[in-house]
């Protein structure tokens, strides 16, 4: 299943989600957001767009993310889709009427297509430069809680920091450098961050309910 | 009335605390970011050679404290050192590792010219270039002509690094195997034979395996059997047409131990106490000043370089200082 297809299943189970909580009185929401995660030695800068449907103090959202930047050595050229996340929050209103506070948990998953680049020395050629490319799958499982600022009619402001445990795959890379072979023992893995860990994250986001 | 305004001033409360832990966390973030700076600068310069000497070794002998080797009272573990090879060579006393004082950290910083905290397992290549990088690079020479012959498996991250720039790049020929350091030294030679490399760092590990077993009368006879290996292997360089009068020699040590009194004394290392800093160095070679002894303070991030200045590559991320005291 590629990439796309998730991201189309995705979208089709937050509509049907969406279509029966609309039914029982829902409201939909739409929100745009960048948070900054840590993991270990790395950061990574992420935006997502999420679609969310509120009934009651609960909201369940769905949402497309994108990779911005990562100071990790897999780090991507520009900034492209990297993976799909689906989230539950309760909201904790408060006595003032354009405060509130939630309690929230998300599941996200995400992959990155890692370019390593290196040379090999060749006799008749000195050092030749090659390429391969390796897929990382990134699990991860957040709780954490924020604020949100009640702004005019439906729009409105939310910060908030998460915490969670994470499940990273590599597989071995595939050589795409035309017509040159790759040393066998070409190094892929130089994530620092290992196979499993923790992360923490701060987020902001803007959006608006409908 | 009282309740609503507890509850404002709870909202209040949490609001402040919530901004205050995001506060912590971009301090958090900003401060990784600075620490754990990212494979990014990695310029390198490359210069002609100016110096007699047109290759290197390096010789790092792991563990020994300076008190049984340089600092005793009588140099009685160290003969070669103190008859044979120190009225050749120049040697300096205040000889520091300032950085993390295990095998894997210690060698990056000598390897790397910058302290970087590393695991000392050997499963975290160093974010900067090695000099066997460095030198590959600038030379274009194939990777067999630097190479590293270590006992440790676990040194063979000094091969490769994190930079963007060189990671998978440049690596030099590796021999790291579990090898006694008899062995060592015999594939050493054979790698000078073979190779011709411009560029060889050697590692025994005796000294530091007998300490960690507690074996006093071990820890002692294998300082003096790597003096004697040390000496073996400057023997071979300097009867050798492709080495003689035209090689630098360093030794140093990664890493010190605890002086006597301090935790398990001579046992273990790893902290920054005198004895884990205070290291052994010597240089030996047609450039540099012989019969010398120097106090002049160094460091272990300065040998690359050094090293630099000798095979004519300058690299931006090291550090370190040319050690320019120690040539004629």
């Amino acid at each position: 299943m590629n990439k796309y297809t998730l991201i189309f299943l995705l979208v089709l189970m937050s509509t049907v989600m969406a279509t029966a909580q609309s039914d029982r009185g829902g409201s939909y929401s739409l929100s745009q957001d960048l948070e900054l995660v840590k993991l270990k030695s790395t950061f990574r800068l992420q935006s997502s767009l999420n679609f969310g449907i509120t009934r009651s103090r609960h909201s369940f959202n769905s949402r497309i993310i994108l990779n911005l930047k990562t100071n990790h050595p897999e780090s991507t050229p520009s900034p492209k889709i990297s993976g799909i996340g689906v989230g539950y929050s309760y909201s904790v209103p408060s006595s003032i009427h354009w405060l509130s506070f939630f309690g929230k948990s998300d599941l996200t998953y995400q992959f990155y297509d890692n370019i390593w680049t290196a040379n090999y020395f060749s006799e008749d050629d000195g050092y030749v430069s090659v390429a391969s490319s390796s897929l990382e799958h990134f699990l991860a499982l957040n709780v954490g809680y924020g604020f949100r600022v009640h702004l005019w009619k439906g729009l409105y402001v939310t910060h908030g920091i998460n915490g969670g445990k994470f499940i990273s795959l590599l597989d071995s890379g595939r050589n795409i450098t035309d017509g040159v072979l790759l040393n066998g023992d070409l190094e892929h893995d130089f994530r620092r961050y290992g196979d499993s860990g923790w992360l923490i994250s701060a987020f902001i986001s803007a959006g608006i309910r409908f | 009335m009282i309740f609503p305004n507890i509850l404002v001033f709870a909202i209040g409360w949490l609001i402040r605390s919530h901004l205050a832990l995001s506060f912590i966390f971009l301090m958090l973030l900003h401060t990784s970011c600075i620490v754990e700076s990212p494979t990014g600068v990695t310029d390198i310069e490359c210069e002609k050679m100016k110096y007699q000497a047109e290759n290197v070794v390096i010789i790092v002998i792991d563990g020994p404290r300076l008190s049984e080797t340089w600092e005793h009272p009588q140099k009685a573990h160290i003969p070669y050192l103190r008859d044979s090879l120190s009225p050749n060579a120049l040697i300096k006393t205040e000889f520091y590792n300032m950085g993390n004082t295990y095998t894997v950290p210690g060698h990056i910083s000598i390897t790397t010219g910058s302290y970087e905290f590393k695991e000392n397992d050997g499963t975290q290549y160093p974010e900067n270039p090695s000099l066997f990088q460095s030198m590959l690079s600038c030379s274009g020479m194939a990777s067999t002509n630097a190479y590293l012959v270590s006992a440790k498996g676990k040194l063979e991250v000094l091969g490769d690094c994190e930079s963007i720039a060189f990671r998978n790049s440049f690596r030099p020929g590796m021999y790291t195997r579990s090898l006694n350091d008899k062995e060592v030294l015999r594939k050493a030679i054979n790698v000078l034979e073979t190779h011709q490399p411009r560029l060889l760092m050697v590692h025994f590990q005796s000294p530091d395996i007998r300490a960690h077993a507690k074996d006093w009368e071990g820890y002692i006879k294998a300082i003096e059997e790597t003096d004697k290996l040390m000496f073996d292997l400057i023997r071979y360089l300097d009867a050798s047409v492709h080495y003689s009068d035209r090689t630098a020699v360093f030794m140093t040590n990664d890493h010190g131990r605890h002086l006597d009194g301090i935790k398990d004394g001579y046992v273990s290392h790893g902290d920054h106490c005198r004895g884990c800093t205070h290291i052994n160095f010597m240089a030996y070679g047609p450039d540099f000043r012989s019969n010398t002894i120097c106090d002049k303070s160094a460091e272990t991030i300065d040998i690359l370089p050094t090293v630099g200045e000798i095979l004519g590559f300058r690299s931006s991320w090291a550090s370190g200082r040319v050690m320019t005291e120690i040539f004629q």
